[in-house]
């Protein structure tokens, strides 16, 4: 097995680099001025943007940029930020862990109601429970998300009023008020809407795909051996159908984890919160192209562990599966 | 002794609670909303906007510009003028007489070695300054003595009294004027201004407390400031709609009937520098280089006539911008320079007259082509792209709505908007603005209390961006008329305002005729604040920041 | 096809029929495809403005109401929806193509045309979607060919060009087990070319997954583009799609929710529809296979 882990390590490394040598060169080739907020100013003139153009390595031809910027990177040193000249590394660090909060909160929740909705409405079947649970996961499939999170914000903001306090139900934006920045209740309040905006869709995938799993389950032999043991229905569903029902799942929220970055990019411009996907829409829009590299990098780096980990876990899960 | 009267009890009662309620209270924190972060908090470093809506507050300048446009002293202790000595030899020599006893927020005096380290550390381009240009006229500058600075010009300069406006800057708490780029000042500066920064979260918002050792006694009355970052507007508004922020930044004018509808919040507008204007392509398309010919179709002065003739500006004014915009028609519209030209008025009978003298006769399709006109071949179509910059609506609707316009008279125009970062891409971008690879830009730029640069650099001939000049300049219409170049030359080196403004009006004049630029509107925008918010002004000349110290929150 | 294949078609499709979710979602995209195509019926011109007629509310002469330059919104829907409906369909035919050729090589010759061919599948799926799209919008929007046939086809390629992996993961392992199949061998051994029993042996019997994870790339591709134009990324105003409609209702939604909840809802019931077509076919091709939707 471990053999296996390091061998997988082994072929990302070389994954890695062409995936950055692939992005550089279409950020290099990509039409956009890193500087154009100085040309915009008619009073700095030609030779300053010229000289620092220079001082930042961006006159420099492709070959010696690239070769500056992996040299770099495989030290762990991403460059400086063509925005505000801080190391790129402390410009993420600054907004990784507001991603990963409201990342991990949103899946946490989204598997806190998927796995008992989704097991429930397998085992109810065809019951009223079932359709409309089936029919709100249909609609979250197909809802786009940053439809979602105006609405959220039309209803919960804007529409509706906290009936004791008369002011906002939710607040729009922020991971804390004012002062209270170390108040564990108010920052709590403010991930409400951003976490409801970002499980929208997954919460509906989820239930559906656990429903569809656990169907496949329940009608498989061994789990009407264990009834015929005479195991009660709740042993039956939780140890041992759901065990089988929830493998696909792992494979599943492998792949998805990362994904879920990008999706928080939505999530974060709509609900200002600072993380690292409107760190990259920011950059983009800048052309800051040490910052945008770093964040493909590191995505790339978490989608590939992402999968081995999932792997694993399924191999875990179910021992007939072995990896050499 | 006559008896003191009810009446004059009552009276004297009433000042003097009148005075009660009018005192300024202490005490209260003001939030106001910005749409995005600034990058760094030393104005030396860059020129984005944000910058001085937020840094003013705790860097100052030695002067200020009043929303009158007068100048007013802020850390000199009188604005320099030939009549006090300050502004002498035929304004190449100016003497600034600094303020005495105001410390920087640390307890260090502020002294004239701070302005002397100012203009090293902002020449320094090496080091990091983006204003380096600024400062390249200065010949020498010198501390007289602890509060005087002298500063010789190598050459008279129309904007010495603006030399200093990003603000002064701390000899002991930055560093090596060569090293600007790695001063931990950027992330945590030290001013002179009414506020100190107490924490920056980046992305998310910057907070300031009061600064004890403020110059001004009593003031600041407010206890600190929160700047946060709201990247959506709608969110901004809900915010300021529901009280929870008392200032927004710059809100885009679709939100006028929302501070309408909300008690409690008003929007503050002034005219802003900002004016919106055509740039047209006089020069062939795509060949940047000395002696190129005039553009098919824009090369024909009657056919740029035709287009401004073209358009109703009344209907975007007042229909499309809801009365938010000022009808600008030329580069000098706010201040002392204001000019006033006859603009030109909806005419589309004039303009239809004007494109079939010019050889452009109507095709069958509903757009002209080309028989007999003077630089394009017969049969070629009137057709132009007119390129803005995305993300910004208001833009984009006037497009349209002039594009639409203009198909009625036979002209077919795409509008076609790129980002900024695009747009304003440099010469080894090969932007189209620098390349000559358009008909017609669209987007706004503006000058400030002193316009000179801002024209000259846009109007002069030798500013056309060519191969031969690594296109340095932005004379991106391409246009070239030797009495503009005089007169321009003129402006910049007589110190008098009014035949400056004499110069700078025949410009406008010639402008007009010429029409290398067609000119839409100017900004009034403004900004949103609670109404409890008191003191809050928006200034054309100044940040939103200008007088922060006079802000008090009214309880409500 | 042989004689098995072809009633384990119709069987299938006799289940789709009787999937009444599969049946609506159906006649919902079809009538939605057919409207979008009628759109030039419109009395309107999606681009003329009419700036005495702004934000009129939803009214018999303007049924979805105008938005902020007076133009009618329910013809710029329709407009909008061909776009939409181009791109889901073209970056469904696009990347089923691509994955179905990359797939069926490497489930079909193994070895080492399997390894590096799903070694560059796995390069591209190492890659995070979003912001690749929006790196790569960034690259070609300004070139000529953005400007074809008004960026659509810039959006169907990049858009193709991340989404073709999951459909090339889900032939090759078809492909992996219908190659063992007796037919095939029988084909193999009577000299037929590899090219020709892919085509015409392996190909067919493969068709049930394919069919079913394309219903999904178009819901995906609707999505996607949609994603990007209200990111500022994806196709450029003025031309009319459901994504950048949303970007520009979203500044009025407050005080003209209309404009920004008929572009939404035709983007949320022509992916239900879409949705539901895929689903129908999943239940009628094999009830038990799961099928990823990336």
């Amino acid at each position: 097995m471990s053999g296996y882990v390091l061998r997988r390590l082994g072929e990302a490394i070389p994954l890695l680099a062409i995936v950055s040598l692939l992005v550089f060169a279409l950020l290099q080739a990509s039409p956009g001025n890193p500087l154009a907020q100085l040309e915009r100013d008619p009073t700095v003139s030609q030779d300053d943007i010229r000289r620092i153009a220079e001082q930042r390595g961006l006159l420099d031809p492709f070959p010696v940029q690239y070769l500056r910027w992996a040299g770099g990177a495989v030290r762990g040193d991403f460059g400086e930020s063509l925005q505000t000249g801080r190391p790129v590394a402390t410009e993420i660090a600054e907004r990784l862990p507001n991603t990963v909060v409201l990342v991990l909160t949103a899946f946490a929740v989204t598997l806190l109601i998927a796995i008992p909705v989704g097991v429930a409405s397998a085992v109810r079947q065809y019951s009223v429970f079932d359709h409309v649970v089936t029919a709100l996961a249909f609609m979250g499939q197909s809802i786009p998300i940053f439809w979602f999170g105006l609405l959220l914000i039309l209803v919960f903001y804007v529409g509706l009023s906290n009936p004791l306090t008369g002011g906002a139900l939710f607040p729009a934006g922020g991971m804390y008020s004012s002062g209270l920045q170390a108040d564990l209740a108010n920052r709590l309040w403010h991930l409400v809407l951003p976490v409801a905006m970002l499980c929208s869709t997954w919460v509906a995938w989820y239930t559906r795909f656990l429903r569809a799993s656990m169907l496949e389950v329940l009608s498989q032999d061994f789990v009407r051996t264990a009834r015929a043991k005479g195991a009660s229905e709740r042993v039956v569903i939780y140890r041992h159908a759901l065990k089988n029902g929830a493998l696909p799942l792992i494979t599943l929220i492998g792949l998805d984890l990362p994904m879920i970055f990008s999706g928080a990019l939505f999530t974060e411009t709509i609900f200002a919160w600072p993380g690292m996907g409107r760190l990259f829409y920011q950059s983009a829009l800048r052309r800051d192209y040490p910052v945008l590299m770093a964040i493909v990098m590191f995505t790339s780096a978490l989608i590939l562990i992402s999968n081995l980990l999932a792997d694993l876990a399924y191999a875990w899960f179910d021992p007939r599966i072995k990896y050499t | 002794m006559a008896r003191i009267g009810p009446r004059l009890v009552l009276m004297l009662v009433l000042l003097l609670g009148l005075g009660a309620v009018l005192a300024q209270q202490r005490g209260g924190t003001a939030t106001i909303l910005m749409p995005e972060d600034l990058a760094t908090m030393n104005p030396y470093a860059t020129t984005a906007l944000i910058t001085m809506q937020v840094v003013p507050a705790l860097l100052e300048p030695l002067v200020g510009v009043d929303p009158d446009g007068a100048y007013y002293p802020i850390l000199a202790r009188e604005v320099p003028t030939p009549a006090n000595g300050g502004v002498a030899d035929e304004g190449r020599t100016i003497t600034w007489r600094l303020k005495e006893g105001v410390t920087w927020s640390d307890g260090t005096p502020f002294t004239s070695d701070d302005v002397v380290f100012t203009a090293e550390a902002a020449a320094a381009g090496e080091g990091g300054s983006v204003r380096a240009g600024a400062f390249g006229g200065i010949a020498s500058i010198t501390a007289l003595d602890d509060y005087t600075v002298e500063v010789r010009y190598q050459e008279y300069d129309a904007s010495y009294l603006d030399q200093f406006q990003w603000g002064i800057l701390p000899r002991h708490a930055t560093g090596d004027p060569a090293a600007m780029s790695s001063w931990g000042f950027a992330r945590a500066p030290v001013g002179t201004g009414p506020f100190v920064l107490e924490a920056w979260r980046t992305g998310d918002r910057i907070v300031m407390a009061r600064n004890e050792a403020f110059r001004e006694d009593g003031k600041p009355y407010l206890d600190g400031l929160e700047f946060l970052v709201v990247p959506s507007e709608e969110t901004r508004s809900a915010m300021m709609q529901r009280g929870d922020a008392q200032v927004m930044l710059w809100p885009g004018p679709q939100l006028r009937t929302v501070w309408e509808e909300t008690p409690g919040v008003t929007l503050d507008s002034a005219p802003e520098i900002w004016v919106l204007r055509m740039f047209l392509n006089l020069g062939e398309r795509g060949n940047p280089t000395e002696g190129q010919a005039p553009h098919p179709i824009l090369g024909d002065v009657r056919v740029r006539q035709a287009l401004a003739l073209g358009i109703d500006y009344d209907l975007i004014i007042d229909e499309l911008a809801e009365g938010r915009v000022l009808r600008a028609r030329s580069p000098f519209e706010l201040g002392w320079y204001r000019c006033d030209v006859d603009a030109y008025a909806y005419d589309p009978g004039r303009a239809a007259s004007l494109l079939d003298e010019a050889g452009w006769a109507m095709g069958d399709d509903g757009v002209r082509v080309a028989q007999g006109a003077p630089y394009a071949a017969d049969g070629t179509r009137l057709a132009l792209d007119m390129t803005g910059y995305t993300d910004f609506r208001l833009l984009e609707q006037t497009e349209l709505v002039i594009a639409d316009l203009w198909g009625d008279l036979g002209i077919e125009t795409s509008v076609r908007n790129v980002e900024q970062s695009v747009l304003f891409g440099g010469w080894s971008d090969r932007a189209a603005r620098k390349t000559g690879e358009f008909d017609i830009l669209v987007y706004d730029t503006g000058a400030g209390i002193n316009p000179q640069l801002h024209v000259f650099e846009l109007l002069h001939s030798s500013r056309i961006p060519r191969e031969q000049n690594e296109g340095a300049g932005g004379n991106y219409a391409r246009w070239s008329n030797p009495r503009v170049d005089d007169l321009l030359e003129l402006a910049g080196r007589t110190p008098g305002l009014d035949e400056r403004r004499e110069a700078y009006c025949e410009i406008a004049e010639i402008v007009n005729e010429e029409l290398p630029h067609l000119y839409l509107y100017q900004f009034a925008g403004g900004n949103a604040y609670a109404e409890r918010l008191e003191n809050f002004h928006t200034s054309t000349w100044a940040g939103l920041v200008w007088n922060v110290a006079d802000w008090w929150l009214a309880t409500e | 096809m042989s004689g098995a294949d072809l009633s384990s078609w119709r069987a299938a499709l006799r289940k789709f029929a009787r999937n009444r979710l599969a049946l609506v979602g159906m006649i919902a995209f079809v009538v939605i495809a057919v409207a979008v195509a009628s759109a030039d019926l419109s009395p309107y011109d999606p681009a003329a403005t009419n700036l005495r007629a702004r934000f009129e509310g939803p009214s018999l002469q303007h049924p979805f109401g105008t938005d902020d330059l007076g133009r009618d919104t329910l013809t710029r829907v329709l407009y909008g929806g061909r776009i939409s409906l181009l791109v889901g369909v073209l970056v469904m035919a696009l990347s089923v193509v691509v994955g179905t050729v990359v797939g069926g090589l490497a489930g079909y010759y193994r070895g080492a045309v399997d390894s590096v061919l799903m070694r560059c599948t796995d390069l591209f799926l190492s890659l995070p979607s979003l912001f690749v799209l929006i790196v790569l919008s960034t690259l070609l929007m300004d070139t000529p060919f953005a400007r074809a046939y008004g960026g659509t086809l810039m959006i169907v390629t990049i858009v193709a060009a991340l989404s073709w992996m999951v459909v090339a993961r889900i032939v090759r392992s078809s492909f992996l087990s219908i190659r063992e199949r007796d037919f095939v061998e029988a084909a193999r051994a009577s000299g037929a070319s590899g090219v020709r029993i892919m085509a015409m042996h392996v190909l067919p019997n493969a068709l049930g997954p394919i069919f079913v994870q394309a219903t999904l790339q178009v819901a995906v591709a609707i999505i996607a583009e949609s994603g990007l134009s209200y990111l500022g990324f994806g196709i450029q105003p003025p031309t009319a799609t459901w994504g950048n409609m949303l970007k520009d209702a979203q500044t009025y939604m407050t005080r003209y929710p209309w404009l920004a909840v008929f572009p939404g809802l035709m983007i949320f019931v022509t992916v239900m529809s879409v949705n539901a077509i895929g689903d129908g076919a999943r239940d009628a091709f094999d009830p038990r296979r799961s099928v990823s939707r990336h």
